[in-house]
């Protein structure tokens, strides 16, 4: 059993993501708001998985990177970007600082789920 | 000598013979012949040797054929290795088009299953989109989701969300994304594009320039008008002037999710007024509006 964290500020977008990783069989999902949110989250439970959006508030996702990158117990936890930031550059500043996957919005459920399971490893 | 000469002659007298002659002849004759019976004998003989020889291969032959399949044997081994090799090409050409078929029913499945997984994910946009059109009376929230909609499900860019404001003849602007609200022209009802989208119910999709990308940034000239309808009566616009730059054409979904919120965002705004009136928070339509 794994478990991914959905970090998403927009409720709808945040559901839609949910949905697609629900059709994953044998993945938990929970969710957070925010950077902090998702922070706190990471302390509390063990997860396998973080996808995380850009542009929040309170902190956001490329800082969220950073943090979980840095931390020793953390920095092993794949993390996917789901923005709609679609610059080149944007997509390079988040893989140099340690995101392992960039989807752009609007996302396509296969593509979510096909890169949750590679990154897990699983069929 | 012969016997002619034996004769007696006319007195009766036989002829003196010469003995020693005749036994020389005689012996020479013997001998002579002797001579000729034993050359034809070596002569027969040899023919005889000869044949054996001939005899003898004949045999060699016959019995090495009788230890190895006849020629007779050989034609009908041949003859069955033929029908084998025939009814195996036919095995291996059952095989290949059952093979051919397998591939084509893979390759239909795969169609299938990649149609159906589109369908499905074009199912959960619209659910979550109508879910969360729904799970809200509160304009404020309900205008963030149409929003949140617009962009992270449509994939807008720049966009607005217009009502009709019947009482002054007019549009106004309830949100706006990717432009400030007061720069969204608020014209009068009836008037351009997006008079004509309010006046026939239907959206409106100016394919060439999406495709081309071009001249997106004219707030004139939209790209996308979608009427927001309660049953034939329309009661504001979804107005986009650019997409994503990762959005480089609209897909299926997008035209059931712009029908989807023609049919629902128009009927939630409604009841999220209507809501707002009854809490005596917003007195009117448009002071309910102002807030968001």
């Amino acid at each position: 059993m794994s478990t991914a964290l959905v970090v998403e500020d927009s409720p709808t977008m945040r559901q839609l993501i949910v949905f697609a990783l629900r059709r994953i069989r044998g993945l938990e999902v929970l969710e957070a708001d925010d950077g902090v949110d998702a922070l706190r989250k990471l302390a509390a439970s063990k997860l396998d998985i973080i996808l995380t959006d850009i542009n929040m508030p309170i902190m956001d996702g490329l800082k969220l990177v950073k943090r979980v990158r840095s931390d020793e117990a953390l920095k092993g936890i794949p993390i996917i970007i789901i923005t709609t930031e679609g610059a080149e550059e944007d997509r390079q500043r988040a893989l140099a600082l340690g995101a392992n996957a960039y989807i752009t919005k609007p996302i396509q459920a296969p593509q979510v789920i096909a890169k949750v399971k590679e990154l897990l490893k699983i069929a | 000598m012969s016997k002619a000469d034996d004769k007696p002659d006319d007195k009766g007298n036989i002829p003196e013979l010469d003995l020693v002659e005749s036994k020389r002849e005689f012996i020479e004759t013997f001998f002579k012949r002797g001579a000729e019976f034993t050359e034809e004998l070596m002569r027969e003989n040899e023919k005889l040797r000869f044949r054996v020889v001939q005899l003898e291969e004949e045999r060699r032959l016959l019995a090495a054929s009788a230890s190895a399949p006849t020629p007779t044997a050989g034609a009908g081994a041949l003859r069955e290795l033929v029908a084998r090799i025939e009814q195996l090409e036919a095995e291996r050409e059952g095989l290949m088009s059952r093979f051919a078929g397998v591939e084509r029913m893979n390759h239909d499945i795969y169609e299938r299953y990649h149609d159906i997984e589109r369908e499905n994910n074009n199912l959960a946009n619209l659910y979550v989109a109508s879910f969360q059109l729904h799970s809200t009376m509160e304009l404020r929230e309900l205008t963030q989701i149409i929003l949140e909609i617009l962009l992270n499900f449509v994939g807008a860019k720049t966009f607005a969300i217009q009502l009709v404001d019947d009482d002054h003849g007019k549009l106004r602007t309830l949100a706006a994304e990717g432009v400030a609200r007061d720069r969204v022209p608020q014209g009068p009802v009836g008037e351009g594009r997006v008079g004509e989208v309010i006046k026939s119910g239907h959206h409106y999709i100016d394919g060439e320039r999406l495709r081309a990308r071009a001249d997106l940034a004219h707030l004139d000239r939209p790209v996308i008008v979608v009427p927001l309808k309660i049953r034939d009566r329309v009661v504001g616009v979804v107005i986009i002037w650019d997409l994503l730059s990762q959005k480089t054409a609209l897909a299926d979904v997008d035209y059931e999710l712009f029908n989807l919120l023609a049919a629902h965002a128009a009927s939630a705004l409604q009841g999220a007024w209507l809501a707002a009136e009854l809490k005596g928070r917003a007195p009117h339509l448009w002071a309910a509006a102002d807030q968001v």
